[in-house]
């Protein structure tokens, strides 16, 4: 029993190890090469499972057939200098997306010792290429950071569709010899150098705080003005209302006017009744008469003399209020 | 007597030199950081190896010596000629080796040990987990056939050497046959690991990692074998402790020996032999079949795919034309390494993040808000760095170049599955791309860089949100349409001004003597952020106090107008009847006085004396011809007015 599963066991490890030494399997998504003893063999695109010699007579290269994506580095661009000549350059980062076009071209335009090796290869060879275009691209069209960015009053001036279509153009080209397509390239992020980071944020902090500073004097303008409007509006207004009621004063004492003339007819008795009334007026509560019997009826305390009392005589009275 | 194989000795340690120089170079062929780590073990078993050869010369010496020595004594009278301390050099050269060239050996091999995984992590598994997703192992093949020869060669002789050391009790020889068995396992596990590095080459990084940890214990082990050995009682007579040779690599090397180990503890716990039972001597006898036939059923049973409700799987072999995809269900395919099946989610909500990744639920700090200027994210501090942290954003003002802002901005999309307008989306989409998350990932940014730049922080932050978030979704959507992605939401919840100051964003160094540092500004921009809405507040304040003044202003103005029009009107109408009053009162005394001149003035004037006076004090002097003087009091009691008080009455 023991010896039955060795020998299984023993078996199946052989199966693997053999298999892999002596076939190879070609998978719907792959293209294939053999290589026997340095020389590269046609393209094989048909899945199946195949027969080879083992390594080192013939070792196989298999590659995906698929589109592969790639992301370049967040590196700084040159632009070409715009107004400031110190922010004349951008940090960008691309991606691409590329498939094996041409399998033998490929093959010849990579090295390495394994597929994967070649793959890196290819995609090293891709990045030399979209860099250098992203480079001379952006160069033609960028005047440092700011031309990415609308800045209030223009759209900004570079395209991102054109910019990107120009370096599909330019970097598939140079691909093709390698046996390689690129599908397609978008700009992933686009970025201020961090030497300028401080700049860009010194003069947000500026903007801000200006923007802060204009705020609170528009605001402290409108409050000064709404409290003089209001406070001219009163004045004038109380100013007005002072000026009709002269006015209605002036006319109340022209009517009044026209009574005392009525006065005017009888003087004597007009006058013995205004000094009754002023009589009656002046003295109140808290009024101390002094007196002497000659004033008022108190003549009577003398004794009943003649009735003859005078009215207007007021002599000797002191008042005291 | 010790049983020496000074020949087995020698071939130990040939092996192990020739294992050693084979390690070294698959590592620097194939960079692989398990080629490292066994390159660092075999060293290790070369230099036991060697210790242990020259202690079974020293030791065969001695036994020569003692056996001669014996001869002599024979043929000898009874009185010593020498002492014999004095005539047995060849013990005394083992006992000094003993005593001084073990603790030496150990600690040049503790030397090694740190050695070898200081410069693994540092050289190769900081670098390969930095990588992990590009990793991969060069020279495959090489590696493939060079590991498996090698540790054939290892295998044979190591499992001789051990066997044969156990059964002649050749405790000289024990230790360079470990180290050569346990390099022939090491050597075949690399295999497999170059094997499935075919697939996955991050096996490569997580086995390294194990090896290094392994040699981490080994030195621990050897560091405590010193220790223990400065304080164990030196007894005469009795065997030293071989300190080249490690227990943990001898278990590892003859994991028989674990079941000794195992037994003895089992049969003391339980206080019967239970190592002597059927069960146990079985599973001793077996257990490599056992194992044997479980890795057989594993690999079998990669022939069965399962796949979950919610996703589908791309077969892919080389059996047919165009790969399957498979149905939630159980599936047959064909084992591995001859079928793999390429999981994919769709109809599931996935979320990936533009910007910075917020930290998860677990990590951020509890009961702590979230503020601007306590920013926080994965990775924060590094993208801070590269100044990837930051978008650029319209300023607003043509004065300012451009705004940077903080976002975060989550994009849940679903993948296609179902055919939809006539095509098969996830084979004729989401399929068609190695990476396609990576892609979506990309289109995402870019959608998000450029809008950002076409807008301005100030309407993004505030009042563009809403809108920002549909046309985000409606662009990516876009973009993505070929990929067979349904872009579900786009949110704009976290935008943010940066949280540092033009001051300390870029990290400089003190200005040499003479010069000065660059004039910027040390508020943190978020803090500069809030400035215009702090002013907004103060100023709309400002504003209605003013208004209020304003309207109390009016009221006044309203109240004084119409006091005036009253006091006048009342005023002048008062005059105008009071000289109406006046005329009246006379045209009615006219006649009363011209018919009684006399009487009614006198009528008069006493009805009106007497009504004026009612309330005064009176004083009256009606004396005549006196000196009459009069003291004047003018001082008041009472404030004026305060007769007039009306007291309430008492109740």
């Amino acid at each position: 029993m023991k010896k039955a599963v060795n020998i299984i066991i023993f078996g199946l490890l052989l199966l693997i190890f053999g298999s892999y030494m002596f076939t190879y399997q070609v998978r719907q998504d792959e293209i294939a090469f053999v290589n026997t003893l340095g020389k590269d063999s046609d393209p094989i695109e048909k899945p199946g499972l195949r027969t080879k010699w083992p390594w080192p007579i013939q070792s196989v290269y298999k590659f995906d057939k698929r589109v592969h994506v790639k992301t370049t580095r967040y590196d700084q661009v040159m632009t070409s200098a715009g107004e400031n000549e110190g922010s004349a350059s951008v940090m960008m980062q691309f991606y691409f997306g590329w498939k094996i076009d041409d399998p033998s071209l490929f093959m010849k335009g990579t090295k390495g010792s394994d597929s994967e090796a070649r793959l890196r290869d290819a995609e090293k060879q891709l990045l030399e290429i979209v860099d250098t275009e992203k480079n001379n691209q952006v160069n033609q069209v960028a005047m440092g950071f700011g031309s990415f960015v609308n800045d209030g009053a223009a759209a900004a001036k570079v395209d991102f569709d054109g910019l990107e279509a120009s370096i599909l153009k330019a970097a598939k080209d140079k691909a093709e010899k390698l046996g390689v397509a690129i599908e397609f390239v978008g700009i992933r992020k686009v970025g201020v150098p961090q030497s300028n980071l401080d700049v860009v944020l010194n003069a947000m902090v500026t903007q801000w705080t200006n923007a802060a500073g204009t705020t609170v004097h528009l605001a402290q303008q409108e409050a000064e003005a709404i409290r003089k409007k209001a406070q001219s509006d009163k004045e004038n207004a109380v100013q007005k209302a002072q000026l009709e009621a002269d006015a209605m004063l002036a006319k109340a004492q022209a009517d009044a006017l026209q009574q005392f003339k009525a006065l005017e007819q009888d003087p004597e008795l007009a006058a013995f009744l205004m000094q009754l009334e002023a009589l009656e007026k002046s003295v109140k509560k808290q009024t101390t008469l002094i007196l002497d019997d000659t004033m008022g009826p108190f003549g009577l305390l003398r004794g009943l003399k003649t009735p003859a009392m005078n009215p207007d005589s007021g002599d000797g009275a002191e008042e005291k209020e | 007597m010790d049983n020496i194989d000074k020949r087995g000795g020698f071939w130990n340690l040939l092996i192990t030199l020739l294992a050693a120089v084979g390690s070294v170079v698959l590592a620097v062929v194939t960079h692989s950081v398990t080629s490292y780590g066994i390159a660092a073990f075999m060293v290790l078993g070369f230099v036991v190896a060697l210790v242990s050869l020259i202690h079974m010369a020293l030791r065969e010496r001695e036994q020569q010596e003692a056996r001669e020595l014996e001869e002599i004594q024979a043929g000898a009278t009874n009185e010593a000629l020498f002492e014999e301390g004095e005539v047995l050099p060849a013990k005394r050269s083992r006992e000094q080796f003993e005593k001084w060239g073990m603790p030496v050996v150990a600690l040049v091999m503790l030397a090694l040990q740190i050695f070898g995984i200081y410069y693994i992590i540092t050289n190769r598994l900081n670098v390969a987990y930095d990588t992990l997703d590009s990793w991969m192992v060069e020279g495959k093949y090489i590696a493939l056939f060079g590991a498996a020869l090698m540790g054939l060669v290892l295998f044979l002789r190591g499992q001789f050497a051990s066997n044969l050391s156990r059964m002649e009790k050749q405790r000289f020889l024990q230790a360079g046959s470990d180290y050569v068995l346990f390099g022939a396992y090491l050597n075949f596990l690399f295999a497999a690991v170059v094997a499935v590095a075919f697939k996955d080459a991050a096996v490569d990084v997580y086995v390294g990692t194990g090896l290094v940890i392994l040699l981490g214990i080994a030195a621990v082990e050897n560091l405590l074998s010193m220790i223990f050995e400065i304080y164990r009682p030196r007894v005469a007579g009795r065997e030293s402790r071989l300190l080249y040779q490690s227990r943990l690599i001898g278990l590892i090397a003859k994991p028989e020996n674990l079941f000794t180990t195992a037994g003895q503890i089992l049969d003391y716990q339980f206080g019967f032999k239970v190592s002597e039972t059927w069960g146990y001597q079985f599973l001793r006898e077996r257990l490599g079949v056992v194992v044997g036939l479980q890795i057989i059923l594993l690999w079998l049973s990669t022939t069965i795919v399962v796949i979950e409700p919610s996703v589908r799987g791309k077969l892919v072999d080389g059996a047919r034309q165009q790969s399957e995809l498979l149905d939630p269900g159980i599936h047959l395919k064909l084992p591995w390494p001859f079928a793999s099946v390429e999981r994919f989610y769709p109809d599931q909500v996935h979320t990936f993040y533009v910007g910075l990744e917020p930290l998860g639920e677990d990590e951020r700090p509890a009961d702590h808000p979230g503020l601007w200027l306590e920013p926080t994210g994965k990775d924060y501090d590094s993208k801070k760095k590269t100044g990837e942290l930051f978008f650029l954003t319209g300023s607003g003002d043509d004065k300012v170049e451009a705004n940077l802002m903080v976002a975060s901005v989550p994009v849940q999309y679903r993948i296609r599955s179902t055919e939809q307008d006539g095509k098969k989306w996830l084979e004729n989409g989401w399929m068609l791309y190695s990476n396609p998350e990576q892609l979506l990932r990309n289109v995402a940014n870019r959608e998000v860089t450029e809008y950002f730049l076409t807008h301005d922080f100030e309407n993004l932050m505030l009042k563009g949100r809403e809108q920002a978030q549909a046309e985000l979704r409606d662009n990516i959507q876009e973009q993505a349409e070929i990929m067979g992605v349904d872009i579900l939401f786009v949110g704009l919840a976290d935008l943010r001004p940066p949280a540092e100051s033009p001051e300390n964003v870029v990290e400089r160094g003190e200005p040499e003597p003479g010069q000065e540092g660059p004039n910027l500004n040390n508020m943190p921009v978020a803090a500069a952020f809030e400035n215009p809405v702090s002013a907004q507040v103060a100023g709309q304040l400002e504003i209605y106090n003013a208004t209020k003044e304003s309207q109390r202003l009016v009221a006044e103005k309203a109240r004084e107008v119409e006091v005036l029009q009253y006091d006048a009107n009342t005023t002048s109408t008062l005059r105008v009847k009071e000289a109406e009053a006046r005329a009246g009162r006379l045209r009615g005394a006219e006649q009363p006085f011209r018919q009684a001149p006399k009487i009614y003035p006198l009528w008069s004037y006493l009805t009106t004396f007497e009504r004026a006076v009612e309330n005064a004090r009176k004083f009256v002097v009606a004396t005549e011809h006196h000196e009459l003087e009069v003291d004047l009091d003018l001082h008041e009691a009472i404030r004026r007015g305060m007769t007039d008080i009306k007291v309430p009455p008492k109740k």
